[in-house]
């Protein structure tokens, strides 16, 4: 690969910041006297980033989310702080890595022929999976999230797995939170009571989150299903006009029959 | 044990309990940290900056990712991690200087001059086109790299990333008999594969130009 099995290994440990002292005086000597080590270096954290953003889409921005909720637990220093002075902001990176990521993903998938199984047959069907495909509840974290019954936001999860759904609802009354609240809707679109869910999702809609464009596609496929074609063609506007990476398929929809 | 018992925050996190490990986070930069980092940074910000870096690295292997902690002095492993991110923001920070000798000395050499003139918007254009070739052969790496994974890799990727079905119903069909963090695990190792796949064909590609 032609740098040795060994750096390989110095630089992954780097990046997990696992290098002890005497590792890391000896890392710092070969990337400054090392141009193919500092290439090195360079492209390992391009491929690892990205990597991890091929098996866990958004895992950057979490990492991020993440820091910011840490920092709200210390004070700042008293200067203005600047964390990325004179170093570019990692979302700018993350976001580039995702275009990078979904492009070659789309390409890959379109020419194993994935993509063949969604036809626009049936426009409700194309909705709904568009919005199951809209949430990753594995990525969906409710870790630090609580109800406004005080309520673990991750116990909520598990009632939502183990389809305990009326317990979920009587969980998420008054949630405040977008996570939350998406639970609440999915719970009422799985005991059909989709008028319902329709209401949790349309504030849902409205507010700046990680969640809208789920909250967007769960109400085109529902007023599609209740037949209200005005205002799927409202929802599916939205997508576009915020641009999300589903804009295609919004357009897609809009021209059905 | 120390001041801190680091097997009990680390254990109530990976069950979702937080607490204990936001409630540290003050006490452990005053106490251990600010004026040993300060002495490493030379700036009371990036001494900052490096602590949160370390902290968040130091929650997302051990309570995240479940790693196993380092046996011995904790409180010297996290300040250890602190060291390896400040060269590496150092490291980023020069190569984002190295970024811009290279635009002076396009200064000097005329190409920013007043106003748009056709040189300066050949350079242009052809700075985009350098650009655009940079970002596609990333692409055809990548894409070279996922067609050498293994299949269960390569279907982790298609179904749960890209259909978004759940690692849970993927764990029956894929074989995995065993607990939920069987197939969690084989993920991890897909992304080291995929990491390392990825860097072997940017280092070809490299080789090639």
């Amino acid at each position: 690969m032609g740098i040795k099995e060994k750096e390989y290994k110095m630089i992954d440990r780097f990046f997990e910041m696992d290098l002890d002292r005497s590792e890391l005086e000896a890392f710092e000597q070969k990337y400054d006297s090392d141009e193919d080590f500092r290439e090195a270096v360079d492209q390992y954290e391009t491929a690892h980033l990205t990597s991890q953003e091929a098996f866990i889409p958004g895992y950057g921005r979490f990492l991020d989310q993440k820091k910011e909720g840490f920092a709200q637990h210390l004070k700042k220093p008293t200067e203005e702080r600047t964390p990325t002075k004179g170093i570019p902001p990692r979302g700018i990176g993350i976001g580039i890595l995702i275009f990078l990521v979904l492009g070659t993903l789309a390409y890959w998938w379109y020419t194993e022929g994935g993509h063949q199984d969604k036809s626009m047959k049936d426009p409700v069907a194309f909705a709904e999976n568009m919005a199951v495909n809209s949430i990753n509840m594995d990525g969906l974290d409710l870790s630090s999230v609580r109800s406004a019954m005080d309520v673990p936001g991750n116990a909520i999860l598990t009632q939502f797995e183990q389809k305990k759904y009326e317990e979920v609802i009587l969980a998420t009354q008054d949630a405040q939170t977008p996570e939350l609240n998406l639970l609440r809707g999915l719970a009422f679109v799985q005991l059909g009571q989709k008028k319902e869910a329709i209401k949790v999702f349309e504030p849902l809609s409205q507010k700046q989150s990680n969640l809208k464009d789920a909250a967007l596609w769960w109400l085109v496929y529902l007023n599609l299903d209740a037949g209200k074609d005005k205002e799927v063609d409202k929802y599916l506007n939205a997508i576009i006009e915020e641009d999300f990476p589903s804009t295609e398929e919004a357009l897609e929809l809009l021209k059905r029959d | 044990m120390g001041k801190y018992d680091w097997n009990h925050i680390v254990n109530e996190g990976r069950v979702g309990n937080e607490a204990p490990f936001n409630a540290l986070l003050q006490p452990l930069y005053d106490a251990d940290f600010k004026w040993q980092l300060l002495k490493v940074t030379q700036s009371e910000e990036m001494a900052f900056e490096v602590f949160l870096n370390a902290m968040t690295k130091f929650w997302e292997r051990f309570i995240l990712k479940k790693e196993h902690l380092p046996k011995g002095n904790i409180k010297g492993y996290i300040h250890n991690m602190a060291r390896n991110n400040f060269l590496d923001l150092k490291r980023k920070d020069n190569r984002k200087s190295n970024l811009k000798t290279v635009e002076l000395d396009d200064t000097l050499l005329g190409f920013s001059a007043k106003g748009l003139s056709e040189e300066n918007m050949y350079v242009n254009r052809q700075e985009s086109v350098d650009g655009q070739t940079s970002e596609n052969r990333k692409l055809r790496s990548l894409s070279t790299a996922i067609g050498k994974l293994c299949d269960d890799c390569k279907t982790l990727i298609e179904r749960n990333v890209f259909e978004g079905e759940k690692l849970k119903s993927l764990k029956i069909e894929m074989g995995y008999t065993g607990s939920y963090q069987a197939i969690v695990e084989k993920k991890k190792r897909c992304i080291k594969k995929l990491t390392k796949l990825f860097f072997v064909e940017l280092n070809q590609m490299k080789g090639v130009e």
